[in-house]
Formats: C-alpha cells, sequence, structure tokens
C-alpha cells in the first residue's frame, strides 16, 4: 500500500489581525510571501510519525513551506518543485476603497473574485487546476518511485491535488483541512 | 427553529440591498446602485447583523449557524437574481475589494421590448416557479424527514 500525504504548512509568523485597505493587499501578501514560520506553534507527533516513515518529502519553493519541512523533518533533504506552490491571489486597484479590514476578509473576497474568473494578471483558476492535475502525476510518480510521499504544501492547492488524486484512483478524503499542520493520507494499492 | 420569523427576516434582508436605489450616484461610486450593497461582504455582514438582531438567543444554539447560512443566502440571493438580468448595471459582487461589475453569462431577465408584462411574465418563469418548486420540494423534504425520524423513535 502506497500513501500520499498532503500536510498543509505551519503558521508564518506574520500579522493576520491589523485591519488594512484593499489596496495594500498585494503588499500584505508579499510580506506573507516572506515570513519565517512562528514558532509557538509545533506540527502534531502524528504527522511527525507519518513524515518519518515517508520515502520521500516534496515541498514548493514557498519559505513557509520549506521551513515546515525542516520543523518536520529535519536533517531531511526536501525535493523542491515549483508546481506545488500556492495559486496566487489577484490584487485590488490602486483607486479601490480606503475601506479597512483584517487581511483574511481580502483575501476571501479577492479569491472568491478569482473563483469567478476576475485573475487580473494572474494564474487563472483553470490554469491552477491545470497545475494540479500535473502535481498529481508528479506525486503519484514519486510514490511508485519511493512508496510513501509527505508533500507539505498550501491550504488551496492541496484541496486541487487532492481532486486530481481522487480522480487517478487513490482514496482519501475530499478535502483536506485548512488549518495549518493539517494532513490528509491518500492510500492506493 | 423560529420558522416564521426567519421567514420574515429572510424575505427583510432579501429585500435589503436595494437600499442604494433611491440615492442615483454615479456608478464610480461605492454607494451607486448595485454595487457595494449587492456584494458579497454586504451580503455576509447583513446576515451576521440581522443574526444577531432578531435571533440573539438562538445564535447562540446549535441552530445558530443554519440561521445565519438561510439569512445570508437569502440576501445574497438578491444580487445574483439581479446578475441575470440585461437592465440596469452589472453587480460589484466583490466591493469594496474591486468595483468590477459583473453579470452571468445567461440573462434571462429584461424584456427586449422593454414591456412590464413581458418582464412580468420572465419573472414568473424564471424567479417565481422555480422558487415556488424549491419551496414545495423542501416541505416535502421536512415531510417525509419528520416521519422516518418519529418511526426511529418508535423502533418500527
Amino acid at each position: 500500500m502506497r500513501t500520499i500525504t498532503l500536510v498543509r504548512h505551519g503558521t508564518p509568523d506574520w500579522d493576520f489581525r491589523t485591519p488594512i485597505p484593499g489596496a495594500a493587499l498585494a503588499h500584505w501578501l508579499e510580506g506573507e510571501r516572506a515570513a519565517a514560520l512562528a514558532t509557538t506553534q509545533r506540527p502534531s507527533a502524528e504527522l511527525s510519525a507519518q513524515v518519518r516513515h515517508a520515502g520521500c518529502v516534496v515541498v514548493s519553493p514557498l519559505r513557509r513551506s520549506i521551513e515546515s519541512a525542516r520543523a518536520v523533518a529535519p536533517g531531511v533533504d526536501p525535493i523542491v518543485d515549483e508546481c506545488f506552490t500556492e495559486p496566487a491571489l489577484p490584487s485590488a486597484p490602486a483607486s479601490a476603497s480606503r475601506l479597512r479590514f483584517r487581511p483574511g476578509v481580502w483575501t476571501w473576497l479577492a479569491r472568491s473574485a478569482w473563483f469567478c474568473g476576475w485573475s487580473r494578471g494572474v494564474e487563472t483558476f483553470r490554469a491552477a487546476r491545470a497545475r494540479a492535475s500535473r502535481a498529481a502525476g508528479t506525486l503519484a510518480a514519486l510514490a511508485t518511485e519511493h512508496g510513501d510521499v509527505v508533500l507539505i504544501g498550501h491550504g488551496l492547492m492541496n484541496i486541487l491535488i487532492a481532486a486530481e488524486l481522487r480522480r487517478l484512483g487513490w482514496r482519501g478524503p475530499r478535502f483536506p483541512r485548512p488549518r495549518h499542520w493539517a494532513f490528509a493520507v491518500y492510500r492506493r494499492a | 427553529m423560529p420558522a416564521r420569523r426567519l421567514g420574515l427576516v429572510a424575505a427583510a434582508c432579501a429585500a435589503l440591498p436595494d437600499i442604494d436605489w433611491p440615492w442615483d450616484l454615479p456608478t464610480t461610486s461605492l454607494f451607486s446602485h448595485r454595487a457595494i450593497t449587492h456584494s458579497l461582504l454586504f451580503a455576509a455582514l447583513a446576515a451576521v447583523v440581522a443574526t444577531w438582531l432578531c435571533f440573539p438567543r438562538e445564535a447562540r444554539a446549535v441552530n445558530g449557524k443554519t440561521i445565519l447560512s438561510v439569512v445570508a443566502l437569502a440576501a445574497f440571493s438578491h444580487s445574483c437574481l439581479d446578475a441575470l438580468t440585461t437592465y440596469s448595471y452589472g453587480i460589484e459582487f466583490f466591493a469594496p475589494f474591486t468595483q468590477q461589475r459583473f453579470r452571468f453569462a445567461w440573462t434571462p431577465l429584461g424584456s427586449p421590448a422593454g414591456t412590464l408584462g413581458g418582464q412580468l411574465r420572465q419573472e414568473l418563469i424564471v424567479v417565481l416557479l422555480p422558487a415556488l418548486l424549491a419551496a414545495w420540494l423542501g416541505k416535502r423534504f421536512a415531510h417525509d424527514h419528520a416521519r422516518s425520524s418519529r418511526h426511529a423513535g418508535l423502533g418500527l
């Protein structure tokens, strides 16, 4: 029995609470992209055990993904692949209102608009799904080669990859939980 | 669940987005017709406020999320139905993040001849009949569910 474990990275050490104007979202996202991992939250013992038994650990090139791999599997040299990166969010026009909300409200609105086709120069939803399909193929090939594979990736990309894995015949949850450090295991005989 | 009160609050929330209508502001304004009051954010905020004001006790109970979801869906249904029209402006679904206006790809509402009778006929077919069908199916499902729960309780 081979397994692919989809893990969401740990919490970045970044300010998720202070309200910002919509036009500042792109700047806030840049900061989140560069942020190190918060040291307050640690991966569960269950996840650590899952990673210990893995034949291969895969990450995206984003800092929070690489540092999460270091935290959960110190000493392991992970495979870094661009195709596991989280799809970017479209940014608001500079003329957007000056209303201030928590960044979570803006990311929710931006992601909703993105799902509806408003991508404004970033990768489209359709392209992200195609990339998720390639990513699932890569993970399946790595599982054939190494046995158990762990991807320490991102919330939405993991959901898109999970759908593709299930389409390829892997069995596991339809939606991996979106919490930081949450994980879902996909199995195939 | 206080069904009658919920129905009234949901209906009020469904009508609420048109509070922007009396002020004829330019389309660039966030408060112009079919702008922020027709957005996802407004529907969510209106649902939270309406649930908190009209169902203070139930909001903390187990069915609080159900009430909130029903009211939010009712508020947002207004914008979705407006997006099915060919007349007036598009909808600023994602305001204040972006003031891009949207319509659905299918816009069956809005008589090309512009007659009131034709428009009402379209709304009857596209809005009222599906709504009545959904209400009938919902009632039937609730009735079947209650009956099977009663039978399970009796050990039948």
